[in-house]
């Protein structure tokens, strides 16, 4: 927590030399570098966390790529700061989750327990 | 020609008696007694063999010549040997180095107690009887070649091994060179057959006669009922399987009586030592590995969680304790100043954190509080091979009790009772609101998380998980696959409370058991008539996918539901991080662990084994209807099968 904290400073301190990202080629990135492995295909976790919605801004979402805590670290020379903005650019369009009270199954559920 | 004469026997009256089941029994077989009437017939002038030169093999039928009969060959006998343990169900990919006790069983024994099912792969033979094992509570018996029969189902045994469940394993084999009839017997014929599975069984035997055969087969089944429960294998030797009984033999066979050890509870004086630390502890922690032999030990579960107030950490091994129960999962190894593990395989893992594979280097960490005690009732501790590493890391630990854990638990809980004072059982009672508020928000936090991601597309697996709870919770079901594949879900949305919820899962993580254990669990529930479900995943399908056949062939209800997330994720996420630890390629990880181009098409998979499917789903929302249909397919007494495009975990 406390890290993902400085990160957060850390991008805020940065975010103005962060180049925008082209959500398209996002997705291409998306895919073919497995961030969908460990968190879906439209970010809503697995084995790792939920990317939506995100809650750091550009450059703490590369600061902590770059070196993660239980995920790999993608070096720049894997993934340059270009492609880190498309792929971060892509995880901002993506929707949100339906709202659990919207969902009976999941109401359901809750009244259960 | 002479013809053998037919000798009459009662089989009725003999199904009656001999079918018992496991109880103790001195019997006079049945074989023997006909025995002592029959002849062994022989011509005359003996036929000659069909064309001197032929090669028999098993591309060709054994010749028609009726030149040696008999009305009673020794694996009558050891047919009602086998009939003298109980067994239901026979598993077995047919092989002819068994064939003289297949004949026997199918003729002879009627296809009765126990009934051979057919199976297409020897590793799916012994999975099945490992699933079965896991609801039923006693073994199944399993037939292989000795030779290529149990090179197919060596991985199967080791999962069994090292998931301590006893599968009985019946081999062929030609012992005597003298009587391989051809290039093939010669191929499939072995020294010592049980050696190449003996570091992952717990006992074996190749009896020399018929008498051997049988006090090896009932000490057998003692030994692998035994805790801890292990595979066993006995040869039989085609020779003695195939020839008549030995006159010498008619009189004086017998069949031992079996009488199953009690499991072995732990020494009184430590069981004290347990009670004393568990009483004091101000914040104990129970893990629990594969604690519940029977319905019994999730009551004694239960029982010591509540008279402690300790939470209970589940290892997802065996159906242990309820998961809506307010202790369950209420707490942390971190968190306790007493830890105790019951039949936990790996509690050096559970007690310390290691370096994740995404970085280099291995550091590790024990990550219980300083001074924090740990106690452990484990059967393992009473068995030991050295060559498999299954058994894991030493642990240091400060109370070791070796013994059957839920054998103990009733002393055990009986010496808590007795050491809890007046004041000792208020600070108990203040724990437990505490608890119970704990263990509540960890569902409802699992329940909120269930909600994510809902509509998307590959289906989620929590939303896979939600949609069959609510088809499954108004049924008597029974959950026969693991859940580590799909994030745990149905553990934290579904209510498991019977003994026959849930069954844990691979044993060492072979891959390949999925499938065949749930067949071999759904079996065992058939008779009850419960909906077993099994989350399938798609790697593990495609080891053996033949035993979608022996479902449908033998009319074994079950709910298939595939966790098609086309891929070898696991792996898949493996290679990711040595690729990014390498620095490069990471987006190459998906050669060799990537099940696409052509992706295959499970549903039609299902109807080419001749069984009923639906799919591939992609819409989350067909999937609800779907899995309504499926199940009235189930409770017709089919299998059923449902392909379901899933995400990753
Ligand atoms: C016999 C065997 N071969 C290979 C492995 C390595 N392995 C571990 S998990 C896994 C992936 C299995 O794929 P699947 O069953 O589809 O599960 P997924 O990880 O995709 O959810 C493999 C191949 C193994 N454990 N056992
Ligand atoms: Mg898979």
């Amino acid at each position: 927590m406390q890290r993902l904290l400085l990160l957060a400073l850390i991008a805020v301190l940065a975010c103005a030399q962060s180049p925008a990202g082209d959500a398209k080629h996002g997705k291409e990135l998306f895919l073919s570098f497995g961030c969908y492995s460990c968190h879906s295909f439209d970010g809503h976790g697995g084995a790792g966390a939920r990317l939506v919605p995100m809650p750091l801004n550009q450059a703490g979402f590369t600061a902590f790529v770059r070196n993660a805590g239980r995920m790999p670290s993608y070096s720049s020379k894997v993934l340059p700061d270009e492609k880190l903005a498309d792929i971060y650019a892509y995880i901002k369009s993506l929707p949100t989750s339906p709202d659990a009270k919207n969902i009976p199954l999941i109401q359901e559920l809750l009244k259960e327990n | 020609m002479a013809r053998s004469k037919k000798i009459s026997v009662d089989r009725r009256g003999f199904l009656k008696g001999a079918a018992a089941g496991a109880a103790a029994l001195v019997a006079r077989p049945e074989a023997a007694k006909a025995q002592d009437a029959a002849e062994v017939h022989r011509p005359a002038t003996p036929t000659p063999l069909p064309g001197a030169k032929q090669t028999a093999s098993e591309t060709t039928p054994p010749p028609h010549v009726d030149v040696w009969t008999t009305d009673r060959p020794g694996s009558d006998f050891m047919v009602d040997v086998i009939k003298t343990l109980g067994f239901e169900y026979v598993a077995a990919n047919p092989g002819s180095a068994f064939r003289g006790i297949h004949e026997s069983l199918i003729n002879y024994g009627g296809n009765k107690a126990p009934e051979l099912l057919t199976c297409c792969h020897e590793e799916s033979s012994i999975a099945m009887a490992h699933g079965y094992y896991k609801i039923e509570g006693k073994p199944m018996m399993v037939m292989a070649h000795g030779t290529v029969g149990l090179q197919h189902a060596s991985m199967a045994i080791y999962n069994a091994y090292a998931d301590r469940v006893p599968v009985y394993l019946l081999l062929g084999n030609i012992q005597d060179g003298a009587w391989r009839r051809s290039d093939v017997e010669w191929a499939h014929s072995v020294q010592d057959a049980a050696s190449m599975v003996r570091d992952y069984t717990k006992w074996d035997d190749s009896p020399v006669s018929l008498g051997g055969f049988a006090e090896s087969a009932v000490r057998a089944y003692k030994i692998a009922m035994t805790p801890p429960m292990e595979p066993i294998v006995i040869v039989a030797d085609a020779v003695l399987q195939e020839e008549p009984i030995p006159e010498a033999d008619r009189g004086r066979l017998q069949i031992p009586k079996l009488t199953l050890a009690s499991p072995p509870a732990g020494d009184y004086g430590a069981i004290k030592e347990a009670a004393k630390m568990l009483v004091a502890a101000e914040n104990p922690v129970i893990v629990a590995g594969r604690v519940a032999r029977t319905p019994e030990g999730i009551n004694l579960l239960v029982q010591l969680a509540e008279t402690l107030q300790a939470p209970v950490i589940d290892r997802n091994l065996r159906m242990n304790f309820p998961t809506a129960h307010p202790l369950y999962g209420a707490g942390t190894v971190g968190g306790a100043d007493v830890v105790l593990g019951l039949e936990v395989p790996d509690m050096w893992q559970v007690t310390h954190t290691q370096t994740p594979v995404n970085k280099m280097g291995m550091e590790s960490k024990r990550v219980t509080k300083p001074g924090a005690k740990v106690i452990t009732i484990f059967a393992g501790d009473l068995f030991g091979k050295s060559n498999y590493q299954d058994f894991g890391r030493y642990d240091e630990v400060d109370l070791a009790i070796a013994a059957d854990a839920q054998a103990t638990l009733p002393m055990l809980i009986d010496e808590c009772r007795k050491l809890i004072t007046a004041d000792r059982k208020a600070v108990i009672q203040a724990r437990a609101a505490k608890l119970a508020e704990v263990s509540r928000r960890n569902r409802e936090r699992d329940i909120e998380q269930a909600a994510w991601g809902w509509d998307a597309s590959p289906v989620t697996t929590a939303r896979m998980a939600a949609e069959l709870w609510n088809q499954i919770k108004t049924e008597d079901w029974s959950l026969v696959s693991d859940v580590t594949f799909v994030s745990w879900w149905p553990r934290r949305l579904w209510d498991f409370d019977k003994p026959y919820h849930f069954i844990g899962g691979h044993g060492a993580y072979g891959v390949g058991y999925g499938a065949p254990a749930a067949v071999g669990a759904a079996l065992a529930n058939k008779k009850h008539g419960r909906i077993s479900v099994n989350i399938q995943c798609d790697g593990d399908l495609n080891y053996a996918p033949g035993v979608l056949w022996t479902a449908a062939h033998h009319r074994i209800p079950m709910l298939n539901i595939m966790h098609n997330n086309r891929a070898y994720h696991q792996e898949l996420m493996y290679v990711e991080d040595m690729a990014a630890r390498a620095r490069r390629g990471v987006d190459r990880a998906g050669i060799g662990t990537a099940i696409t181009d052509p992706n295959i098409d499970y549903a039609m998979m299902a109807k080419a084994y001749g069984m009923f499917s639906e799919g591939p789903i992609e819409n989350p929302n067909d999937l609800g209807p779907a899995i309504k249909r499926a199940i009235e397919v189930v409770k017709k007494g089919e299998p059923a099968m449902i392909d379901v495009v899933t995400q990753p975990r």
